[in-house]
């Protein structure tokens, strides 16, 4: 009887074999100890593999990534943009030559220039102007006022819980982290800046903080929770208690600055 | 799809899978990036996009080791220095296991760490071998022997750790 390989064993196990071979197969395994034995070895180091690699997760630093693909896409929008220009330009040339020629039309030519002249403007103050693809959505409550008050609540996902700050860019900002009764994460903002946040399944994104102060309730049944400051774990929550960075228990309120 | 979307699918996935390969976040940050700003300037079908993605990212890693030969070192030497968040007490055995998962994943082979990784992030055979460059129907085995590799260095290092302790 000629045995599995192995690679056919794990590409059983991947769901890499289609259905009549995974049938003659199962058919194999279920007669042959010894094609069974493999399998089992098979799944067992493919568990272990598993359960260490997620062991070395980390959380998915995105905000300097999507600024940086913003910023790019916007110099290739000028790119663009220059190039369309210098083709009315060359335009606008053209229009002159045959203004030489029909020297009796110098209104209309004179009309022509100015409303090309006008697009070329128009071309690049826009390009100039353009925020395409803004990689967040601002949520400005009050523009009126200095100070912009926010206000979020995130769900946990699985007991857990990320609320991520970046650091203003002027500024500093107090931040204080509460234990709190309720279901879910609750996040207060009081700065002078242009707030944008990203929401994703357990998390909250803050970013465009100016002076001021940010509120983070975190749940008290919430099993895991962490708040994070451009990329490292600023505080965390274990055991109905919060811990600072150095791992040290700090109750169930801490207060620190970020920014300058 | 639309790039955007393209980078927040893929994005965390390749950001995950080069913290893994190399042990480095801020290594992992800028080649993601980087990788994602040279996707710009390409047309590409839909299901091209990902090997691309892993691909030019690898060449980045290896160039990076190239220039950088003695950070490198440093990395495949000593990937527990990563490890950023001390940990309560009860954490201590978990730290002790990520630090050894490190280690082992650090001294695979180069391609064994790829071939793990990225059928972690869900790649089919077809993809795996196309970033590799080895024939698809070689995929299975390939990983099956970096596994039992993996679990093996992995298990030695538990047992002298326990009668250590
Ligand atoms: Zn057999």
């Amino acid at each position: 009887m000629v045995h599995a390989a192995e690679g056919t064993l794990q590409a059983y196990l991947d769901g890499e074999i289609d259905s009549a071979a995974e049938r003659a197969l199962r058919d194999h395994v279920d007669a042959c100890a010894s094609c069974a034995a493999e399998l089992e070895t098979l799944q067992r180091v493919n568990g272990v593999v598993r359960e260490s690699l997620a062991l070395i997760e980390t959380p998915v630093p995105m905000l300097r990534a999507r600024a940086a693909i913003a910023r790019e896409q916007n110099a290739r929008h000028r790119r663009v943009a220059r190039i369309g220009a210098w083709g009315l330009a060359k335009a606008a040339m053209l229009t002159l030559l045959l203004a030489g020629v029909a020297a009796a039309a110098i209104p209309d030519v004179r009309r022509a220039l100015e409303t090309t002249f006008s697009r070329v403007v128009a071309m690049f103050s826009g390009a100039q102007e353009r925020t395409a693809d803004a990689p967040v959505q601002p949520q400005i409550v009050d523009p009126g006022a200095d100070v912009v008050r926010g206000e979020s609540f995130v769900a946990p996902v699985d007991g857990r819980v990320r609320i991520v700050l970046n650091v203003p860019a002027e500024g500093s900002v107090e931040v204080i982290v509460r234990i709190i009764d309720g279901a879910q994460a609750h996040v207060e903002t009081a700065t002078t800046g242009t707030e944008s946040r990203r929401v994703g399944p357990g998390r909250l994104e803050l970013s465009g903080l100016g002076a001021g102060s940010v509120t983070i309730g975190v749940p008290r049944g919430v099993a895991n929770a962490a708040i994070e400051v451009d990329g490292a774990v600023r505080v965390f929550k274990r055991d109905g208690s919060l811990h600072g960075s150095d791992g040290a228990a700090r109750g169930s309120e801490v207060r620190f600055m970020i920014g300058s | 799809m639309e790039f955007d979307a393209v980078f927040e699918t893929l994005y965390p996935s390749l950001f995950r899978y080069l913290q893994r390969l190399t042990g480095d976040e801020d290594v992992a940050e800028d080649i993601a990036q980087e990788s994602f700003v040279r996707l710009l300037k390409q047309t590409l079908p839909e299901d091209e996009i990902r090997p691309w993605l892993f691909t030019v990212a690898m060449n980045l890693v290896r160039d990076r080791a190239r220039k950088n030969e003695r950070r490198h070192r440093l990395l495949i030497s000593a990937p527990e220095l990563v490890t950023r968040i001390p940990l309560p007490d009860e954490d201590m055995e978990r730290t002790e296991r990520i630090a050894s998962v490190r280690a082992v994943l650090g001294r695979l082979p180069e391609r064994d760490r790829q071939i793990l990784l990225m059928r972690e992030e869900g790649f089919k055979y077809d993809e795996i071998a196309g970033v590799i460059g080895v024939a698809p129907a070689s995929v299975g085995t390939l990983i099956a022997r970096a596994l039992k590799k993996f679990v093996t260095e992995y298990e030695a290092r538990e047992v002298s750790d326990g009668s250590r302790g």
